[in-house]
């Protein structure tokens, strides 16, 4: 009996010495650390629509569509389970995970992200080659390496133009610039 | 607002059901009742029955086998009943959106009031959830569009 | 409730860690998806060390309690044939005498290399499964500080070509509850084609009957409890006919005819 009193007292002793750790959550903010994994954030300027998030994404809801001269980047975050690979397959570091985690809706449909980019379309055949962006990465990294186009406007053309125009001046198009 | 309406947007008493979820979504409803969270200040309180709840909630894709139960469970709480489906996985399937064996989330069983996503969605996710459903607190995510003119 | 109240900072520590409290997304086919992070020891070990002093703490004091000990003591009883014929596993297992764990008998991850203590106990009752789980807690804080001391450096991934698809792989590890079997089948485009998990709680389950025969209803729930069942790993099979839609679900005795003829 005396026993039982005593543990009695210790278990007391514990919930008074723990006091209150309540975290006055709804009525100040908590924020989670700064690893949280939480709503994806997609940074227009730097994606180039090359899609390694859409297979890498588990949940498919990341899809990429080509039409009348506009891609479209929709990511249906209804289903997503926040598991970071999509930042982790993107090559320009464009999705970042942020800490947003207060998501609640009535509306699933709210949870979207659309981005439209515009696509360049090849100056032979009209077929699109890709967005913007995407060619301006090409050019971009070409200026930033030791080899040099010999002709600039041959990255206005798509795979098949390239090819064509390849075959018939096989001479090297690149050269390295000393 | 007559008294009922007071009542109702001070204290509700939860029931859960899991409808195939991996157990994450529970755990982190268990989760508010504890002492870190206490959703129990709020007066919102588990419930060991349908009859005594005033909001479900609820988790997982809904798996085949669940459906006739989850729909006798909606059936045997009393109205006025909010359903609240927390995860992903009841937002939209989660990862198992085209599987066979489940039905894609719970907006194509019941009709929802409030979804809250997450995987699991943190504690105070679902804290935020279930007073956003009561009204006393704004939505925070809107669609995001860009298009490059 | 003080528990719950102890247990929170762990999962401080795994957002910090990780990125999430509960789900990891760490498992990369490989190895993991990313290395600890350089404080890592000096947030981790004195969290665990709080940890320790305050679960010691509290089973100190529930130890002698008479009218915990008057509920969990002699209910539930799963005596060690019956645990054995049942197949049960993990805790449950334990706590009725069976010296069985995936990590010593068939050694996953880095567990050969570290050193614990399998802990058995012989009662069989809640009060015997209780303890089970209070020692083991004792000895995954060991675990961790021996493994936060011995790991090495290095990639935290290993590089490999391609995963081929139509492959299969089955693996035995020690969850919580028990061994957990998986059962993967990968597939085209890098994704699983097939995946199937065996959780420990299927088995544990079975023996609800031998553990409830004789006891008062007041005694049911805390005696299914003391399992520690995770319901969603249970799941009676419905077969679907996918051309015409048909739905049907066996029942044992179907199974075990099929199964058999299978097997012939």
């Amino acid at each position: 009996m005396l026993k039982h009193t005593i543990s009695e007292l210790k278990e007391a002793l514990i919930c008074l010495e723990a006091g209150q750790v309540t975290l006055p959550y709804p009525f100040q903010p908590h924020p989670p650390d700064e690893n949280f994994r939480g709503k994806p954030v997609l940074h227009t300027r730097k994606c180039m629509s090359c899609g390694a998030c859409g297979n890498a994404c588990p949940a498919r809801l990341i899809s990429i569509r080509d039409e009348a001269g506009i891609r479209t980047l929709s990511f249906e975050l209804g289903r997503c389970t926040y598991c970071g690979m999509c930042r982790d397959a993107c090559p320009q570091e464009a999705i970042t995970l942020s800490q947003q985690f207060e998501l609640s809706t009535e509306t699933p449909g709210d949870l979207l992200i659309r981005a439209e980019f515009k696509l360049v379309t090849c100056r032979e055949c009209g077929h699109p080659i890709g967005t913007e962006r995407q060619v301006e990465l090409v050019r971009e990294k070409l200026k930033a390496s030791d080899m040099q186009l010999l002709d600039m406007s041959y990255l206005e053309l798509c795979i098949n133009c390239k090819r064509k125009i390849f075959i018939r001046t096989p001479a090297l198009m690149l050269e390295v610039v000393s | 607002m007559n008294a009922l309406d007071w009542c109702f947007k001070k204290s509700i008493w939860v029931y859960h059901v899991n409808a195939g979820s991996c157990n994450g979504c529970d755990i982190e409803i268990l989760d508010v009742l504890t002492p870190y969270y206490d959703v129990e200040r709020f007066g919102i309180r588990l419930v060991h029955t349908p009859r005594h709840a005033d909001a479900l909630l609820v988790a997982g894709p809904v798996t085949r086998q669940v459906r006739e139960r989850l729909i006798r469970v909606y059936e045997s709480t009393p109205d006025p009943k909010l359903v609240i489906a927390v995860g992903s996985c009841s937002t939209g399937g989660g990862i198992w959106y085209n599987s066979y064996a489940t039905l894609g989330g719970l907006g194509n069983v019941l009709p929802v009031a409030i979804y809250i996503p997450g995987c699991p969605p943190r504690p105070e996710a679902i804290l935020y959830g279930v007073a956003q459903a009561l009204g006393l607190v704004p939505k925070q995510v809107e669609k995001q569009e860009f298009a490059e003119v | 409730m003080q528990a719950w109240r102890i247990r929170e900072p762990v999962m401080w520590l795994t957002e910090y860690l990780t990125g999430n409290r509960k789900t990891y997304g760490m498992n990369r086919i490989g190895g993991v998806a990313r290395d600890l992070p350089p404080d890592a020891m000096e947030r981790i070990l004195p969290v665990i060390d709080k940890i320790e002093t305050q679960s010691v703490q509290v089973v100190d004091a529930i130890l002698d309690d008479s009218s915990l000990r008057a509920r969990l003591e002699g209910v539930g009883v799963l005596t060690t044939e019956d645990a054995r014929a049942y197949c049960v596993i993990g805790p449950t297992a334990r706590g009725s005498g069976l010296d069985i764990d995936a990590r010593r008998d068939h050694p996953f991850a880095a567990y050969d290399e570290l050193e614990f203590e399998v802990c058995v106990e012989h009662g069989g009752d809640i009060w015997a499964r209780t303890l089970v789980r209070i020692r083991e807690l004792l000895q995954s804080i060991k675990l961790v500080r021996q493994a936060l001391k011995q790991t090495p450096d290095g990639a935290v991934m290993a590089d490999f070509d391609e995963i081929k698809p139509y492959q299969v792989g089955v693996s035995s590890v020690e969850a919580p509850r028990g061994e957990v079997h998986h059962y993967v089948m990968t597939g085209p485009d890098n994704r699983p084609y097939r995946w199937r998990v065996r959780a420990p709680t299927y088995n544990n389950l079975q023996s609800i009957p031998a553990l409830l025969r004789g006891q008062t209803i007041a005694d049911a729930p805390i005696s299914v409890g003391s399992l520690d069942p995770c319901f969603s790993c249970t799941e009676r099979i419905q077969v679907v006919d996918r051309d015409s839609g048909e739905v049907r679900i066996y029942k044992q005795a179907e199974m075990l005819a099929r199964f058999r003829q299978k097997g012939r």
